[in-house]
């Protein structure tokens, strides 16, 4: 597996839930448009603008038909954080100073500000679901009669956890609760059906499931879309201009104004093929088996504290040594991890710590890397405390 | 592959932190850097125009630790105008091992934070 991703022939790489790395494959499609069929989507009558058209349009179905979506709820974004920013905004107009919006204590500051500067606007109140003893966020608990939007991580960035997305779902059923899931750590591994699962929206980042960077999803149900002003206006995203008015482009048109990244979406199109060719559950399959070991082999070190651990993601600290001593003495050994409060601080704070170490596994990794973390982490250990 | 950020040095700064602890003092600092969570408190006890007495406490990975060590024991007893001179260069010079961009805000955290005395 390796073979098909050149840059990690000679390091140990354990930090894909920042980014993953891609495959040749990705890095071809990419070549190959910009060498073979570049030039602007939309309108063009010339063959090469079909073309270019085509793989675009041919994109945003595979990501559809992966989720289970139609083709003109998907829009393309930069990342996740933009996804959700875009959300907030959608959701704004519906929400007033009654209401109540739910999000984790563990979720990622993308997840947490954009609903943070509304609420302060509006006057909703922020619930933040606490977590229990296996580190998982109580959510239904501070379900109320109050509550409008439930917008929580599929899977924490930091402990690794899945949110139990059916129970959710089941308990909002025949509510009038929106729900909003940050899917940038599940997207390369956990099968997502909108529909069944009733997800109003969902955000992910190409680069997060074996994609380009500057790429990502906003999956909205039609209603939202087609009830809801966007947030940037210009070319393509209307049918007609005169001096004083305009109407409204199609969906998903109507929300993607300019030039979209063309390549970009090419790219994560091919990634998620990459993703469906091996299957997803196999890759599930393989994060845990790596992490099953992983935890095995981390609760051996002493004075370790280890934060949850699950799906791929295993944060930690080692008692008396920052969390960026860890990382250095790592990268010396050729060992790439990442240390700091992930974009997390109110769950640094609600841990009641500053910053952790966190490894993170995906499918290009084995046991030799998981061996070769804990050979680096007992160095560690050995120029502290030998 | 050669440890040489953790050096004997920096780590014996490390672990045994001249002027640790809170002295008597007129006057102190706080500094953080929030990216990793590094929090360090300067106290300092002026007379005559004098560093009679400088102590630290706080928490912080083991460059920053050093670093603020190393300019305490720097300090002491020196002119207060001393805390004006002192620079970048010196804290680097004092800790003697080449930092990568990220971890040079570790070991610089301690000198702004000293230069905030008044």
């Amino acid at each position: 597996m390796k073979n098909e991703f050149k840059i990690i022939k000679n390091i140990t790489y354990l930090d894909s839930a920042a980014t993953t790395q891609k495959p040749n494959r990705v890095i071809n499609k990419i070549s190959e448009f910009y060498e073979k069929y570049n030039s602007n989507v939309h309108r063009g009558i010339y063959d090469l603008s079909i073309k270019s058209d085509k793989l675009f349009e041919n994109s945003r179905n595979i990501v559809s038909r992966y989720i289970n979506s139609d083709p003109e709820e998907i829009i393309f974004t930069r990342n996740t954080t933009e996804s959700l920013n875009i959300i907030a905004n959608l959701e704004s107009k519906n929400l007033n100073k009654d209401d109540e919006v739910i999000l984790s204590i563990s979720d990622h500051h993308s997840n947490i500000l954009p609903w943070q500067v509304l609420s302060k606007k509006i006057g909703f109140k922020l619930v933040f679901a606490e977590l229990n003893s296996d580190y998982q966020p109580n959510i239904i608990e501070n379900i109320t009669n109050k509550t409008k939007i439930i917008s929580v991580s599929h899977i924490s960035n930091v402990t690794g956890k899945e949110i139990n997305l059916n129970n959710i779902s089941n308990e909002i059923k025949n509510k009038k609760i929106k729900l909003i899931l940050d899917a940038a750590q599940s997207a390369s591994h956990k099968k997502i059906d909108v529909k069944k699962m009733n997800i109003d929206y969902l955000a992910f980042s190409g680069h997060k499931i074996f994609g380009p960077t500057g790429i990502g999803i906003l999956y909205a149900k039609k209603e939202n879309l087609e009830n809801n002003d966007p947030l940037y206006y210009g070319g393509d995203m209307i049918k007609s201009v005169t001096k004083e008015n305009f109407e409204y482009n199609k969906l998903p048109n109507k929300f993607e104004s300019g030039t979209p990244n063309i390549s970009g979406a090419i790219g994560l199109g091919e990634s998620i093929e990459f993703v469906n060719e091996i299957g997803i559950k196999n890759i599930n399959k393989k994060i845990n088996e790596l992490t099953s070991y992983a935890m095995k082999e981390l609760s051996k070190i002493k004075n370790i504290k280890i934060y949850g651990g699950s799906n791929g993601i295993i944060s930690f600290n080692l008692e008396g040594i920052h969390s960026h001593d860890v990382a250095e003495i790592l990268n010396q050994e050729g060992i790439c991890i990442r240390a700091g409060h992930h974009c997390c601080m109110p769950l640094m704070n609600y841990l009641g710590i500053n910053s952790c170490a966190r490894i993170s596994i995906q499918y290009y990794n084995n046991k030799s890397d998981i061996d070769k973390c804990i050979s680096g982490l007992n160095k560690v250990e050995e120029i502290f405390n030998g | 592959m050669d440890n040489q950020i953790y050096r004997e040095n920096i780590m014996d700064h490390y672990k045994n932190p001249r002027n640790f602890g809170k002295v008597e003092h007129n006057n102190s600092s706080n500094g953080n850097n929030e990216l990793c969570g590094d929090n360090i408190n300067f106290y300092v006890n002026k007379k005559n125009n004098k560093i009679e007495n400088i102590s630290f406490d706080g928490e912080g990975c083991a460059i920053c630790i050093a670093s603020a060590s190393m300019i305490s024991e720097e300090l002491k007893n020196e002119n207060i105008s001393k805390i004006k001179k002192i620079n970048k260069e010196d804290v680097i010079d004092m800790l003697g091992i080449k930092l990568s961009p990220i971890r040079i805000k570790c070991a610089l955290l301690p000198l702004y934070t000293i230069k905030n005395i008044e």
